[in-house]
């Protein structure tokens, strides 16, 4: 079983909750020191060839990743909020325009710390898209909009294949 | 897929006209016709977000030069939300790594403490 949660959150949000057997501090010293997110950041499917952390509010981050094949690809960002349990900072994956807002959060109960990551992307659309979840409620929604109520209600069985989203 | 052809699949999809195109062609094929009218628009303005739909993969048009009649094309949607597999996925794997770096930290501090508690 997969020890990595995926919580439903606000339209545009992905939700990822994961614990580990490990105090607060120290979780958080793993996952915010360069040397140390060398180490586990990527794991088995990629490694880290550069990390650079400026952990201060305004300060910036870049994480350059080598795959396996020998492609690379970035997230780099700034901190918005660098709090002692928690941190706030903007993500972009390679040279994408749009930016995400990430929001980690390290609850500390019993020796365990519960991490949990919010993933605000900048439009629900691109959220609907990437997760495929709510994107076929709203198109049924704006497509019976879009005919107005003069005629009976639409019905569509959106045509799911794997994991594809609806319409 | 491309960053650049994710982009273009967002934008394509970023408007709920388009959004409600998607959601009419995934019921069957329609011709631009069809498709203009339950929207308040006009057949040029349908042909408009038609074009940007075609240009980002999402819809192919038929030869028939009369009606040239519009499809849903699955493949790009199928990419995009494999993109949040991948994320996840991508963070599993860390974190599973991160278990193990955590269990070292770990033994170093309990080693450290026992060399500060040693006169």
């Amino acid at each position: 079983m997969s020890k990595l949660k995926l919580i439903d959150g606000a339209p545009n949000e992905i939700i990822m909750e994961r614990e580990f057997n490990a105090p607060r501090k120290l979780v958080m010293q793993a996952m915010n020191t360069p040397a140390l997110i060398k180490r586990w950041l990527g794991g088995t499917r990629a490694t880290v060839v550069t990390a650079e952390v400026d952990l201060r509010v305004g300060g910036s981050y870049r994480y350059v990743f080598q795959l396996p094949g020998g492609g690379e690809f970035s997230f780099t960002g700034v901190y918005r909020e660098v709090g002692d349990d928690r941190i706030v900072h903007s993500e972009r994956f390679n040279d994408d325009p749009r930016e995400s807002i990430v929001t980690s959060t390290w609850t500390e109960h019993r020796g365990k710390t519960t991490l949990r990551v919010v993933v605000a992307f900048d439009s629900p659309e691109v959220r609907d898209m990437v997760a495929g979840n709510r994107h076929g409620r709203r198109c049924r929604r704006e497509l019976r909009q879009a005919r107005g109520a003069r005629r009976e209600p639409l019905t569509i069985t959106a045509r799911r294949r794997g994991n594809s989203s609806c319409c | 897929m491309t960053p650049a052809r994710l982009d273009a699949t967002f934008s394509a999809l970023a408007d709920p006209t388009r959004r409600a195109i998607l959601a009419r062609l995934a019921q069957g094929e329609a011709s631009v016709m069809e498709l203009a009218e339950p929207f308040a628009m006009s057949q040029p303005a349908i042909s408009k977000h038609l074009k940007v739909l075609e240009r980002a993969g999402l819809i192919s048009r038929g030869r028939d030069a009369q009606r040239r009649p519009c499809r849903l094309e699955a493949e790009p949607l199928r990419d995009a939300s494999g993109w949040i597999e991948r994320y996840r996925e991508f963070w599993e794997a860390s974190f599973d790594a991160l278990d193990g770096v955590l269990e070292d930290l770990k033994k170093t501090a309990r080693k450290s403490k026992r060399t500060k508690e040693t006169p």
